[in-house]
């Protein structure tokens, strides 16, 4: 699964798991928890939790500690994918 | 099947375009039937997401005054150990699923006693209806061994006594009933199969400290939540998740605040009087295996000698003990009536009689049509007591899913008047508030439908109440010796 198919995704998990319109708000790699009001600690559990089921992936806590960008979700899913 | 809320329908694949759609409607065009849309959106496996977003738009509709048949109105104070913002939302919106429109006061992470003891805190003057105290053996204290079968029972009392205290000092403040959860055990053994028997493993502490929250429940004086058997049903493996306890404090796998919610739902719900009543039963392939046109008396499936045969049976022996337990059985079939009769009266190995079936449709109307003339001859206004979530055509789904969608909230006595709750010999709040919390409120409804559903209601109790002379089902015991007192 190529990077932009990754982010497309990532992109509809989030806009389910922040309840925002993805025509409104832009998600790009750089994007980060401080782009998007809706994100905060809670609802970051839950993009994780919507995150893993949705690529089939498990996550351990150092790995969701050091994402800051929505470019690193996208790079964990595709390493988590490839191993 | 457990984790996957499978006695429900997948979520549909146009949730966020039908969630969108319903808030627009909200914020301008203004349905009428919002409230029924968001209840059957409700009745889907929805995820904690989807419960959240679905949530929300139920509050802003309730805030911005639309009518929401067919809702009902609470105040849900959750207290205790965990990440309590997370289970609250999902609370909330599991709870449109069970017809209660859920209002919920979050209290800050393990200071649910320190709230509970202080007067002015926000907690006491939130004006709650219910409270639900959230425990963790983690917090409680209960996961380190004791050294000796004294310092275990020590151990236990301290975690017992910080959770009355808690529930005693909220007690003034909640209006209902106060929701007490058990506590999962745990996944990792401490040396093996002596967990069992050494008094002082974490195994042991966290059995010994849910039965005594048990002898409270059977007390009278809160309504337990049995986490610990949801825990085991959808196994300890899949439960735990110590990862994400330290990560956000959440006792759980976050993929299991779904069913976790739906059990904590349906239990308020019971309380509310909310349970289902009525189990309508498809006939062909639901009670017996095969087409009884098709097929004739002697070539449908039912009986011993076959696996099929027996398993047919088996879900009418389930209809029947429901039947015992109060709950009005119907049938609801396309078939010519002389056929669909036929086994009741002549099948030899049918353990369900005609006399069992309070309303028998057997004709080539559709289902819905039938549904809604079995809730007339029953005298239910609404639909709402069925036991089938959706009005669907399959009910061998229904029957299917009565086993965890129906229990244990099924097995429910309305209380009988107001102010039954809490039990003689506990504290009791005032009469305005105690009213306001036991009468099932509709917010507001049509001028003619508060007495038409209290009509239906009171019809229902009464039948039901005469079915419960057998009454066997010790879990509701409390509840059953609360309409009797």
């Amino acid at each position: 699964m190529s990077r932009e198919v990754i982010l497309g995704r990532i992109r509809d998990v989030m806009a389910d798991v922040f309840d925002v319109d993805v025509d409104e708000t832009v998600i790009t790699p750089e994007t980060t928890a401080n782009d998007i009001e809706q994100w905060d600690s809670l609802s970051h559990i839950r993009l994780i939790v919507a995150v893993e089921r949705k690529f089939k992936v498990k996550f351990t806590n150092s790995e969701i500690e050091s994402l800051t960008r929505v470019g690193d979700l996208v790079a964990l899913v595709e390493a988590k994918q490839a191993a | 099947m457990l984790k996957s809320m499978s006695w429900l329908e997948a979520a549909p694949d146009d949730f966020r375009e039908r969630a969108r759609a319903l808030r627009k409607e909200i914020r301008g065009e203004r349905g009428d039937d919002l409230g029924m849309r968001i209840y059957s959106l409700a009745n889907h496996a929805l995820d904690e997401s989807q419960l959240v977003r679905l949530a929300r738009l139920a509050a802003e509709g309730y805030k911005s005054g639309l009518a929401m048949e067919p809702f009902s109105a609470l105040k849900l104070g959750v207290f205790g150990d965990g990440a309590l913002s997370l289970i609250a939302p999902a609370i909330a919106g599991t709870a449109l699923r069970h017809r209660l429109m859920i209002d919920t006061f979050v209290g800050e992470f393990n200071r649910a006693l320190i709230d509970a003891l202080d007067p002015s805190s926000p907690a006491r003057t939130a004006g709650l209806d219910m409270a639900l105290i959230v425990s963790d053996a983690r917090v409680l204290a209960l996961d380190q061994a004791a050294a000796s079968r004294e310092a275990a029972s020590e151990k236990v009392e301290r975690a017992f006594e910080q959770l009355r205290q808690t529930v005693e000092g909220l007690r003034p403040s909640v209006a209902s009933a106060i929701f007490v959860q058990t506590v999962a055990p745990p996944l990792e053994p401490l040396v093996g199969s002596f967990d069992r028997i050494e008094a002082g493993s974490p195994l042991s502490m966290i059995a010994a400290f849910n039965q005594r929250v048990a002898e409270w429940a059977a007390e009278g004086s809160i309504v337990l939540v049995d986490i610990a058997h949801l825990a085991e049903c959808v196994g300890l493996e899949t439960w735990d998740d110590p990862g994400q306890w330290h990560a956000s404090k959440l006792g759980f796998a976050p993929s299991l605040l779904p069913v976790y919610a739906d059990v904590v739902a349906r239990t308020i719900a019971a309380v509310r009087g909310l349970s289902r009543k009525c189990l309508v039963l498809d006939l062909d392939n639901t009670l017996w295996g095969g087409v009884i046109g098709d097929d004739g008396l002697g070539g449908i499936q039912l009986g011993q000698g076959s696996a099929t045969g027996e398993a047919y049976l088996a879900v009418q022996r389930m209809a029947l003990a429901l039947r015992a337990r109060g709950v009005i059985l119907a049938v609801c079939s396309k078939n010519e009536e002389a056929n669909a009769r036929a086994p009741f009266r002549e099948h030899p190995d049918m353990l369900l009689k005609e006399d069992h079936i309070a309303v028998f449709q057997a004709n080539w109307t559709d289902k819905a049509a039938n549904l809604r003339a079995i809730a007339e001859t029953l005298n239910m206004a609404s639909m709402r007591w069925f036991s089938s979530t959706t009005i669907r055509p399959s009910a061998c789904r229904c029957a299917g899913s009565f086993r965890w969608s129906g229990f244990p909230s099924f097995p429910t006595i309305p209380r009988s008047t107001p102010g039954r709750w809490p039990p003689p010999g506990t504290s009791r709040p005032s009469p305005s508030r105690r009213r306001i919390a036991s009468a099932p409120r509709c917010i507001r409804p049509t001028p003619n439908a508060p007495r038409r559903s209290l009509r239906a209601a009171t019809s229902a109790r009464i039948s039901l109440r005469s079915a419960w002379s057998a009454r066997s089902v010790s879990s509701t015991t409390w509840r059953a010796r609360g309409s009797r007192s």
